[in-house]
């Protein structure tokens, strides 16, 4: 058994399930975070960066059992 | 409670100042905070932040004694103080605080707010909080100060 | 200082300065104001509109520079340190505005006025100095002809350095229809050309120092929720992690989708972005983080760009001049993209209409549609010596600057062989950091922003990933959605980064509002002035400008015509009849015409009656 835990920072937060965010997430095996977020339909290009347990990853990286990963979404401003 | 200061993570915003306005006089004003930030730019480039030490400089200038110290924070007592302003001068830190609006000089009590709402940890609590953690306070890894009494 | 029209959030006064004969008067601010318009923005319109008639020329006397903070600036609460400017804009001859972060409100407001109406024009520079009630129009030849930066650090020297100040630098002076508003050294109102309408009054700065409380309607309401609300930022997945690149951050997202300004918008990726990236800015040239008044995520980066001409302090770059002077013209180096900002900051340009500018020149020299003669020098793109020699011609307004000081629009007409048609813009206002031929409802949302070709009255790029980029279904919808949320930000005088970064609650904003004004209203109560605001401020463009309507709500040919030619965003484009029946549907929500004109029921049902009246007799 794999959990993980998916946050997600930004106001594109509204395109992701609400209610497997901050969740624990049970997966039968460790997969890249990319593979989570097509599990639910998200496009990765909403994706602006990834950390895992606040350590810069990427869309690749297969976070450990018990990890916490946080989704960025791309602000706007400037 | 021992205020310390990394200028380096000071970004401006006076929050420290907001704050500690509406905290010990009820007021939206940052000109009355009991602290002071101060930019210098456009060279070299940086905030500097200036809290209170308790380093007694008032105490010692006051010709009236009238600023007393109650286990290690040094306050004003109105009712003595003649704003003579000699404890404004002799701060060597700048922040014995006067205001139009406000009876007598003022200064930190150690409230604890600044430190508290300090949006990057660039204040801290030294008693509680190892200057190099300071900048994890703000995301919960290490303990927040805890205000101490309030009001004069 | 309050006049009763509410308990608190105002300071209750209005403020108005002619600068051409040095008097000032001071106003009560009407109720009407209070409750229609809310603040900020809000105040920036209906002031422009009452008081600017159609035929007034922007550069003339009888224009006008509003000043605006909202109920929520300055007060303790996440981001609270905005300002809001305005006057009919040079640029597009329509409504201006442009929102400004930084520590100007704040003060305004502790100096007893909400707003600042500057009026007339001096025969010579002035600055307009506010020092609590002392209001005074002194001589400001000195500091005249000075860059923004450098004359912010005299005025702070001669006035006190507790004044905070707004400046424009050369390119104001001489009315470069894109000249910026300055202030806190490296902050910009940048949009619409507000600093021409500063410099063709004369006034180079505007100097204010404040001490008086913000009254509030409950304290200790405000400082519990106040407290409440920057813990629940503290707390936002994200809080850390997105400040240290600031708005830089979003450099190799907007590249890795396709939608990067890249060579005069020729393409929408810069193959080389990953030296230009916020990694980029913050490793190589951050110095501090510099944050505005009440914000828990500074995105202000103060840096030192250093390059073979020379070395320089400045803040930014911003993800704006990243891609307008990055991207568009194709400089590959955060010091260069760094330097140049400073130069921009320095002569008081919009880095954004100023790259996109300069963007066009390049194109236009590599096309022989402008000559090695005509422009003084070969400039190319990716050469930084050109495009620092352009900017520095502009703000003179010196040979090829002259032209090019008009801003795209007015360049293309003068340059023609058929320049127009890649002549970024959108009813005179320079495009920004988006390339949209790939994200139906962002194109959609430069076409109709209300001041020109603008990002963040709308910014919709991820709605358009989230549901589909080729799809138009839905776009329109979200577009007048995001219209009314994001510009409400500027109306109650805040950031609204906290809420688009970090998810901060927008119910936050409704729970604060009774306890800074001693009203209480709802979220949709909020949304309905936004909405007032924007049919105001496209009522008076159109009253303004004769065309503005669906005929202007459209972007430049090359987006309707040529497919990306590369990167990921390749072969895409948005047609002639989509952009159209995007428009169609867009009308159709608003309750417009199918011209683009608010109908006379739309502006009734606002409480719009008398523009109703000026609109449709």
């Amino acid at each position: 058994m794999y959990r993980v835990r998916v946050n997600v920072s930004g106001h594109a937060r509204e395109y992701f399930p609400a209610e497997r965010l901050g969740a624990w997430i049970e997966l039968s095996e460790p997969c890249p975070v990319a593979r989570i977020l097509a599990g639910w339909s998200v496009s990765p290009e909403l994706v602006m960066a990834v950390f895992i347990d606040g350590v810069k990853a990427g869309l690749e990286s297969v976070a450990p059992n018990g990890a916490e990963i946080l989704i960025v979404t791309p602000p706007a401003g400037g | 409670m021992r205020l310390e200061t990394k200028d380096e993570l000071c970004s401006g915003c006076r929050v420290c100042q907001l704050v500690c306005a509406l905290e010990n006089f009820e007021q939206n004003n940052p000109k009355m905070g009991l602290l002071r930030i101060i930019g210098h730019f456009p060279q070299p480039g940086r905030y500097e932040i200036r809290v209170c030490d308790q380093c007694g400089a008032c105490r010692d200038a006051c010709p009236v004694e009238a600023i007393y110290e109650v286990d290690g924070v040094l306050r004003v007592d109105e009712s003595l103080c003649t704003q003579c302003m000699a404890c404004v001068e002799a701060c060597p830190r700048g922040v014995m605080t006067t205001h139009a609006a406000l009876a007598s000089p003022k200064k930190c009590i150690l409230c604890g707010a600044c430190a508290e709402y300090c949006p990057t940890g660039a204040i801290y609590d030294a008693d509680t909080v190892a200057a190099e953690d300071a900048w994890r306070i703000t995301r919960g890894e290490v303990a927040r100060t805890v205000g101490g009494g309030l009001g004069e | 200082m309050n006049d009763g029209a509410s308990a608190g959030g105002y300071a209750g006064q209005v403020l108005r300065v002619d600068v051409g004969g040095g008097s000032s008067r001071t106003e009560r601010l009407p109720g009407e104001w209070i409750e229609k318009y809310v603040g900020g923005r809000g105040f920036v319109a209906k002031i422009l509109y009452d008081e600017v008639p159609p035929g007034t020329d922007p550069l003339g006397p009888l224009n006008k520079v509003v000043m605006a903070a909202g109920p929520l600036s300055g007060v303790f609460l996440p981001g609270s340190g905005k300002t809001h400017f305005g006057a009919k804009s040079p640029a597009t001859g329509g409504y201006g505005d442009s929102n400004i972060g930084g520590h100007l409100s704040p003060e305004l407001k502790m100096a007893g006025y909400d707003v600042l109406i500057l009026e007339g024009a001096a025969a010579d520079p002035v600055i307009v100095v506010i020092d609590d009630g002392k209001v005074s129009v002194r001589p400001g030849g000195e500091y005249w002809g000075k860059g923004c930066i450098e004359a912010e650090t005299a005025l702070k020297r001669d006035l006190g350095e507790d004044f905070e100040i707004a400046v424009i630098g050369p390119a104001g002076e001489n009315l470069v229809r894109f000249a910026c508003i300055s202030h806190d050294f490296g902050r910009q109102a940048g949009r619409t050309g507000i600093g021409a309408v500063l410099g063709s009054k004369k006034v180079k700065a505007i100097a204010i120092r404040g001490t008086h409380t913000i009254p509030l309607a409950d304290p200790e309401g405000l400082r519990e929720l106040g407290k409440s609300m920057y813990r629940a930022c503290f707390s936002k997945p994200g809080f850390r992690e997105w400040t240290p690149n600031g708005t830089a951050g979003v450099t190799d997202w907007v590249n890795e989708i396709g939608a990067f300004p890249t060579r005069n918008f020729q393409t929408s990726y810069f193959p080389e972005y990953k030296k230009i990236n916020g990694d980029r800015l913050r490793a190589d040239i951050h110095l501090t983080d510099k944050g505005c008044m009440g914000c828990p995520i500074p995105c202000g980066k103060y840096s030192l760009a250093k390059v073979a001409e020379g070395q320089a302090h400045v803040e930014g770059p911003e993800y704006e001049t990243i891609a307008m002077i990055g991207g568009d013209c194709c400089l590959a180096d955060i010091n260069e993209v760094g330097y140049a900002n400073y130069v921009c900051d320095e002569l008081g340009l919009d880095t954004i209409s100023a790259g996109n500018v300069a963007a066009f020149a390049m194109e236009c020299y590599e096309r022989g549609l402008l000559t090695e003669e005509q422009v003084g020098r070969p400039i190319a793109f990716g050469d930084l010596p050109s495009v620092l020699y352009l900017f520095r011609k502009i703000a003179a307004r010196e040979g090829i600057g002259d032209l090019l000081a008009g801003g795209v629009k007015a360049a293309a007409e003068k340059i023609g062989g058929g320049s127009e048609r890649f002549a970024i813009h959108v009813k005179g206002l320079e495009w920004t950091g988006y390339e949209s031929r790939y994200a139906p409802a962002m194109m959609l949302s430069y076409a109709t922003a209300d001041i020109g070709a603008h990002h963040n009255r709308s910014w919709a790029i991820t709605f358009d990933v989230a549901r589909g980029r080729g799809k138009m279904e839905g776009k329109p919808e979200k577009v007048v959605e995001l219209q009314h949320v994001r510009p409400l930000f500027d109306c109650l005088g805040v950031c609204r980064l906290q809420w688009v970064e970090i998810g901060f609650d927008l119910e936050w904003y409704e729970r604060v509002f009774p306890l800074v004004t001693g009203r209480k209203v709802s979220w949709d109560d909020l949304l309905r002035v936004s909405e007032r605001v924007w049919n105001l401020t496209r009522a008076f463009s159109i009253r303004h400008v004769p065309g503005w309507g669906r005929a202007m709500d459209r972007p430049p040919a090359r987006f309707l015509e040529e497919p990306v030619p590369d990167g990921p965003a390749k072969g895409h484009l948005i047609t002639a009849d989509q952009m159209s029946e995007l428009l169609d549907n867009y009308y159709a929500l608003r309750g417009w015409d199918n011209n683009g004109r608010p109908t006379r029921g739309k502006l009734e049902e606002l409480g719009l009656d008398d523009v109703a009246k000026h609109l449709w007799g």
